[in-house]
């Protein structure tokens, strides 16, 4: 193998492709990196046996072949060689040497019959999607998925594909966003569920470059998602995604419109002065404004802002994580919000004011209990500290 | 940097109390805990006065023992809601000398006072004003230890009870741990040391002069841990981060039950009692251990861990069941059930979108605690336990 590339579009690359290669694994493998190259197509590809990523470029080549080279060191280097053409070329003992004007680096490689082969059957089903509109669902929610291990389907995105729509859902248990969009990419008679690993959508993302459509081939246990310049295969997650359309409340009656960057810039004042462990803050909702309050009983701090808002109802005194709620108004677009509520203890809807055509954003959030009374002290009950 | 930790143990707390609130049981023999029922009772001492101990009486001791060794001491009942209020007053008592303070059970903590103790006048002068202080505030007395670490300072407090206060100072750990019996380090239980004392390790001081090596490789990590607390290394720091990392509620039959139905029932209320102490404290457990001692006095826990940590009764109760339904007695009848909730969380009263059932379980909870609070613990109850509530008893860890 021997070819000839700039050090910047390398780089760009092997940057596409390290995020998958696992930092520590007992499998030497695959801290590689398996450059291929083929008919002046120069193709890289990591993997961690869940998700595999092959980006391609365009180099000068002059002998084609492969080799797996240990992605750290190489990315190292490269980084922070300056932006020069890169002469790098394999020789007979297994080494491959990258070559500038001024220097000369040496490296082992590993077998390349070594480095696992996806190999990917067919899919049942495939489609075209804009990836513009890909980029905003994924985004919209993947920041709601859990970090439960233990909850594995809820660590990932939940994909519906039903007749003409295609829905993405996320939640932790906490907050849930949904984003559905219906523009008849979907055929008729599709009705399927899959769970996407959250870490392949943000290695997807990270590839998408000037790309207007994604390609979509959905197997029994896999996707793969086709860019121009790249492929990213993954292994879904297998389990039964929550009943999410039974936690949906449907009698929120109460209509809270607020400007979200205000309430925003408000909540990152006053959460400061919220509790480190709950980051609590209380909504108090009039008919013309509410009041956004924090406190830290430990530490004698508080904090309030009133904000202009327009509320059907009289009063409502409603507590939140206010880092879920941040969350949850920076992914809605838009410049006003609405809180559908019900009452200080049930789940909270928000939306956008504004809707994009044949989309629909909503977003759930579940409250604190706000806990006026002090407590009553301790007893009948035995605690052990050991 | 060396630190000065002190090790604050409430005397004979419940008994103290008891003795307090009575003042005609002072000088007297007075033993907190379950119904002695004239020799027959079966619960445990959960505390017992410095008189009664002349005795022989200790805590964990069978109620009905201590009746055989002097049936006219003076026999109470725990009153936990009493010794949780005196206890608030000492934690904060102790709060106002650091705030570095960790609340070990109701009648004990610790005290980082390293960056405090100069605004009292040095290590003793402050460790003889808080005594002082709560004896004050209380009436009570409380033994201090005062060292560089908690595990000098807990064993320091232990050795002029009552009313002690041992300072320990920098130089001088290995020499005070020296003398003292294996036994005193933590996790050198009865099964532990027989094997030392084969090995010719008697003392702390012959512990300590052992090498590293010998002690791994005869107990392992253990043999490590013990390595360093036999040379009073101890680096925890004093951390009310995790004080409570369990909570439980156990009960002793009256008569060693074999009737399926009443320790379901037992079962029952105890979760009940328990989840309801959860959500009181605002914490939730994942782990949940079924606690079961059989009539031969034989005892063995079994534990689950949840996917997520609950404070819910249902789910609490269906995790105990389950455990208590695979657990094998042949035949065998129980003396005592107990259910503990572990790896606390703060529950933060962040409320669940998804609970398991349809939320009817979660409004017989709330319903529940609600009419516990306006009426207190024993207002309200599950039918199924009506004509069956066993006792909670209050065993002391």
């Amino acid at each position: 193998m021997n070819f000839t590339v700039s050090q910047k579009e390398f780089f760009d690359a092997l940057q596409k492709v390290i995020g998958v290669v696992p930092p520590k694994t007992t499998i030497s493998i695959l801290t590689c990196i398996l450059l291929d190259l083929r008919s002046g197509k120069l193709s890289l590809t990591g993997t961690d046996l869940e998700i595999s990523i092959t980006t391609t470029l365009d180099v000068n080549s002059s002998e084609e072949g492969s080799v797996a080279i240990p992605a750290k060191i190489l990315v190292e280097i490269v980084r922070e060689l300056p932006d020069v053409p890169l002469n790098i070329f394999s020789d007979a003992d297994n080494k491959v040497t990258i070559k500038t004007e001024k220097g000369e680096y040496k490296l082992s490689t590993q077998p390349k019959e070594d480095f696992p082969q996806i190999s990917v059957e067919e899919g049942e089903l495939s489609f075209q999607m804009d990836s513009g509109l890909l980029g905003r669902m994924a985004e919209q929610t993947m920041f709601a998925v859990s970090a439960d291990e233990l909850r594995p389907a809820l660590t990932g995105i939940n994909m519906e594909l039903l007749p003409g729509e295609i829905r993405f859902v996320a939640t932790d248990g906490h907050r849930l966003a949904k984003i559905t969009v219906s523009n008849g990419m979907i055929a008729d008679d599709v009705r399927r569920n899959l769970i996407i690993p959250t870490k392949t959508l943000h290695l997807l993302l990270r590839n998408f470059e000037d790309d207007a459509n994604v390609g979509l081939q959905i197997g029994e246990d896999h996707i793969v998602f086709t860019l121009d310049r790249a492929v990213v295969y993954s292994k879904l997650i297998s389990g039964t995604y929550p009943n999410y359309e039974r936690v949906l409340p449907k009698d929120n009656e109460l209509r809270l419109q607020i400007n979200r960057e205000l309430l925003i810039s408000s909540l990152r004042r006053v959460s400061i002065f919220s509790s480190s462990l709950t980051h609590q803050v209380r909504l108090m909702v009039a008919a013309e404004e509410v009041t956004v309050r924090s406190e830290d009983i430990e530490f004698g701090a508080e904090a309030k802002e009133v904000i202009p808002a327009s509320f059907n109802g009289e009063w409502l005194q409603i507590g939140y994580n206010s880092n879920y709620l941040m969350d949850v108004l920076r992914h809605l677009d838009g410049e006003e919000v609405v809180f559908e509520l019900k009452d200080a203890t049930s789940a909270a809807i928000l939306k956008p004011v504004e809707r994009r055509e044949g989309e629909e954003v909503l977003m759930l959030l579940m409250p604190i209990r706000i806990n006026e009374a002090s407590q009553a002290p301790a007893s009948e009950s035995s605690y052990s500290a050991e | 940097m060396s630190r000065t930790i002190l090790h604050i143990d409430m005397d004979a707390f419940f008994a103290a109390v008891e003795q307090n609130d009575h003042p005609e049981w002072r000088g007297k023999p007075v033993v907190v805990g379950s119904d002695p029922q004239g020799g027959r009772g079966r619960g445990v001492v959960s505390t017992c006065s410095y008189e009664a101990r002349r005795f022989g009486i200790h805590s964990a001791m069978p109620i009905s023992r201590a009746w055989k060794l002097n049936p006219e001491a003076i026999y109470v009942r725990p009153r936990g809601r009493r010794y949780a209020g005196v206890s608030r007053q000492v934690m904060d008592l102790l709060s106002s000398f650091s705030p570095d303070i960790e609340q070990l059970s109701i009648d004990e903590a610790f005290l980082d006072i390293t960056s405090t103790q100069k605004l009292f006048g040095g290590t003793e002068a402050m460790a003889v004003r808080i005594k002082a202080e709560i004896r004050a505030q209380t009436n009570l007395t409380a033994s201090i230890g005062v060292a560089p670490n908690k595990f000098v300072a807990k064993i320091a407090s232990d050795l002029r009870k009552p009313d002690g206060l041992v300072i320990v100072p920098e130089g001088g750990v290995e020499a005070f741990l020296a003398p003292l019996e294996i036994s005193r380090l933590w996790g050198c239980g009865p099964k532990t040391v027989p094997v030392m004392q084969a090995m010719g390790i008697f003392t702390i001081g012959d512990l300590a002069a052992r090498s590293q090596k010998e002690l791994v490789d005869r107990f392992g990590q253990t043999g490590l841990h013990f390595w360093r607390l036999a040379r009073g290394l101890d680096e925890r720091p004093v951390s009310d981060a995790h004080t409570a990392r369990s909570m439980s509620h156990e009960t002793t039959f009256m008569t060693d039950c074999g009737d399926e139905e009443e320790m379901r029932k037992t079962l029952l209320g105890l979760c009940d009692d328990l989840a309801y102490d959860m959500r009181r404290h605002q914490v939730r457990g994942r782990t949940i251990t079924l606690k079961i001692r059989l009539a031969d006095f034989s005892t063995f826990t079994r534990s689950h861990s949840l996917e997520r940590a609950t404070d819910s009764s249902a789910e609490l109760y269906q995790q105990a069941l389950q455990l208590f339904s695979s657990f094998r007695r042949e035949g065998q009848r129980v003396r005592l059930l107990g259910v503990a909730l572990s790896q606390l969380q703060q529950g933060e009263g962040q409320m669940e979108l998804f609970r398991e059932g349809d939320g009817r379980s979660e409004k017989v909870d709330s319903i529940m605690d609600d009419v516990r609070k306006k009426f207190g613990a024993g207002a309200i109850s599950r039918a199924s336990l009506l004509h069956k509530r066993s006792d909670s008893q209050w065993i002391r860890e």
